[in-house]
């Protein structure tokens, strides 16, 4: 049997030490509050959040554009302003897209319980850009030792989680290092970097049990023109197949999410897909979601939160998460009930709380097929 | 003192405590300048260090906190009148703002900087809580959060979190539980 310390007459002292290691900027600095007016003009055609970001970098020093993304929401109820002016997007068939958007936005008519309905959208400013892809192992509809292909640009730096030093190791003769990201009541996970350009991250519960059988032509990586990763996945060892085909990850972009009750069940949609995210948790279940391919995570284990991820059209991605204690059948179900509508729809049923991003990018579509 | 308004760009307003005399601002010739009130200033220029280490905290983001602070403050400078107890309605808010960044953001963020460098430097053992603090749910990290480091009884954490104190004391429980676990490695 084992026991554990009271330790909780050191979290003062460790979390003060979290919080003056915190960086501050100086405090005579201004107070500078950016709103948005409802009452835009018809005929200036500058992007809104060139002002904002503008006004944002000059008055709160050291706080870059991202600052603008959280200091210029609308609060619910407030008046929604009128749709800034939209740029014309730079992206051609011929150049990649500098942001990646949903074109399809949830909706629900009949909640559970009749709990109330929250909407959000949220701008993300993009992170570390990268392209990446999932392969696993398949039996029958459940997927398992996934494994999360990255490829970077640029050098990566991984934080050791909780002070525990990366182990040297190699993957196809290269030498590599194997980070263990294990955590408290969740399967293992470890992430495993090589290369010397482009730079590779592979994450899964053991990365290293496919390198042992996979071949140095099973992924390639150039560097585009335009300086963005791109990966090819070649041959697979005998039983391994491409979940996620890969994609880029880490532009800047729109998410919107539906919170139903308090914290009971939240569906959000974005580019990214989540299914990626949901392989490093928990095997994955095929399901299917209305006619679509979806998945699940495959668990017993009441710790982790059940929930469901499925394409909705090329460019939208859905996640269902469930708190409140629902079974797998009845989250899949709550899926099955979900509709998507165009953003202009969904911001008419629910005036979501948001940020004053330009409207979405990609064209809209009410056909989520 | 008061209501700037210039003949530029409507589509922002910015109000700040700067001088609205300040020509050098290039921001003068497109927004109104208008003053904050001093009961507002003064809870921002005493309280927004407190406010970006508690966001900090609440978090994990050091990126971010300095963001979520802002966005607390503007909360408050939203809701207008002077308040009651400004700074307890201050943290209410930045509790909030955190949460539905945690609600709203988290796995778009993690998913992004889970490759990004180590932000803070600090002991070995107080970055081991702040991964231990991480792998809580934001309900039990705010408990944990507001006890020890604001130092907040049941019922003040309670009002801050809109839960019953007796629900503050089970995330408690559960919270340390796990912090032992892992702490006592």
């Amino acid at each position: 049997m084992t026991t554990t310390t009271d330790r909780s007459d050191r979290l003062p002292a460790l979390l003060d030490e979290l919080a003056l290691a915190t960086p501050v900027a100086e405090d005579d600095e201004p107070f500078v509050a950016l709103t948005t007016l409802s009452s835009g003009t018809a005929d200036d055609h500058r992007p809104r959040r060139v002002l904002a970001a503008a006004a944002a970098c000059l008055v709160v020093g050291g706080v870059a554009s991202v600052a603008w993304a959280f200091t210029s929401q609308d609060q619910p109820g407030d008046p929604q302003p009128a749709p800034a002016a939209q740029a014309p997007d730079p992206a051609t068939p011929d150049t990649p897209p500098s942001r990646l958007d949903p074109t399809l936005y949830p909706m629900i008519d009949e909640p559970p319980l009749g709990l109330p309905v929250t909407a959000r959208s949220d701008a993300y400013p993009g992170g570390s850009l990268r392209t990446e892809a999932l392969i696993g192992q398949r039996a029958g509809a459940v997927v398992s030792d996934t494994v999360t292909i990255s490829v970077h640009a640029d050098p990566i730096e991984i934080s050791p989680m909780a002070g525990r030093p990366p182990v040297a190791t190699e993957v196809f003769g290269q030498p590599a290092m194997s980070y263990d990201y294990g955590q408290i009541d969740r399967p293992p996970l470890t992430h495993v970097t090589w290369g010397t350009g482009p730079y590779f991250v592979a994450s899964g519960a053991d990365p290293l049990v496919f390198f042992e059988v996979a071949s140095a032509d099973s992924l390639d990586a150039t560097v585009d023109t335009d300086g963005r990763p791109q990966l090819a996945i070649g041959s697979l060892p005998e039983g391994y197949e491409v979940i996620v085909e890969p994609a880029i990850v880490g532009l800047p972009m729109r998410g919107a999410t539906l919170s139903i009750g308090l914290d009971n069940y939240d569906i959000s949609v974005s580019a990214n897909n989540y299914v990626t995210w949901m392989a490093e948790v928990a095997p994955l279940r095929q399901v299917d979601v209305a006619g679509r391919v979806g998945w699940m995570s495959d668990t017993d284990d009441p710790g982790i939160t059940q929930d469901v991820a499925w394409q909705v059209d090329e460019s939208t991605y859905a996640y269902l998460k469930v708190n409140d204690g629902t079974d797998a059948a009845g989250a899949l179900e709550l899926a099955q009930q979900i509709t998507f509508v165009d953003y202009d729809t969904w911001v008419a049923r629910y005036l979501p709380e948001q940020q004053d991003l330009p409207r979405p990018t990609a064209p809209a579509t009410t056909d989520p097929g | 003192m008061g209501v700037t308004s210039s003949q530029g760009d409507p589509l922002l307003e910015i109000v700040s405590t700067r001088s609205t005399s300040n020509d050098s601002d290039p921001a003068g010739d497109r927004g109104e300048h208008r003053e904050v009130e001093p009961w507002f200033d003064e809870l921002y220029r005493s309280q927004r260090a407190n406010i970006v280490r508690l966001a900090r905290l609440l978090t994990g983001s050091t990126a971010h906190a300095e963001d979520l602070a802002h966005e607390a403050f503007v909360r408050v400078y939203r809701r207008g009148s002077p308040i009651e107890e400004p700074v307890t309605f201050l943290r209410t808010v930045t509790v909030n703002v955190c949460r539905s960044w945690h609600r709203n953001a988290q796995r778009e963020r993690l998913r992004m900087e889970r490759h990004g460098p180590a932000a803070d430097h600090v002991t070995p053992q107080a970055r081991e809580l702040d991964a231990s603090l991480a792998r809580l749910p934001y309900p039990e990290r705010a408990v944990i959060v507001l006890r020890y480091w604001l130092d907040l009884s049941e019922v003040q954490i309670a009002d801050a979190l809109a839960c019953r104190p007796g629900t503050v004391k089970s995330r408690h429980a559960r919270a340390l539980r796990k912090l032992n676990k892992e702490i006592s490695r």
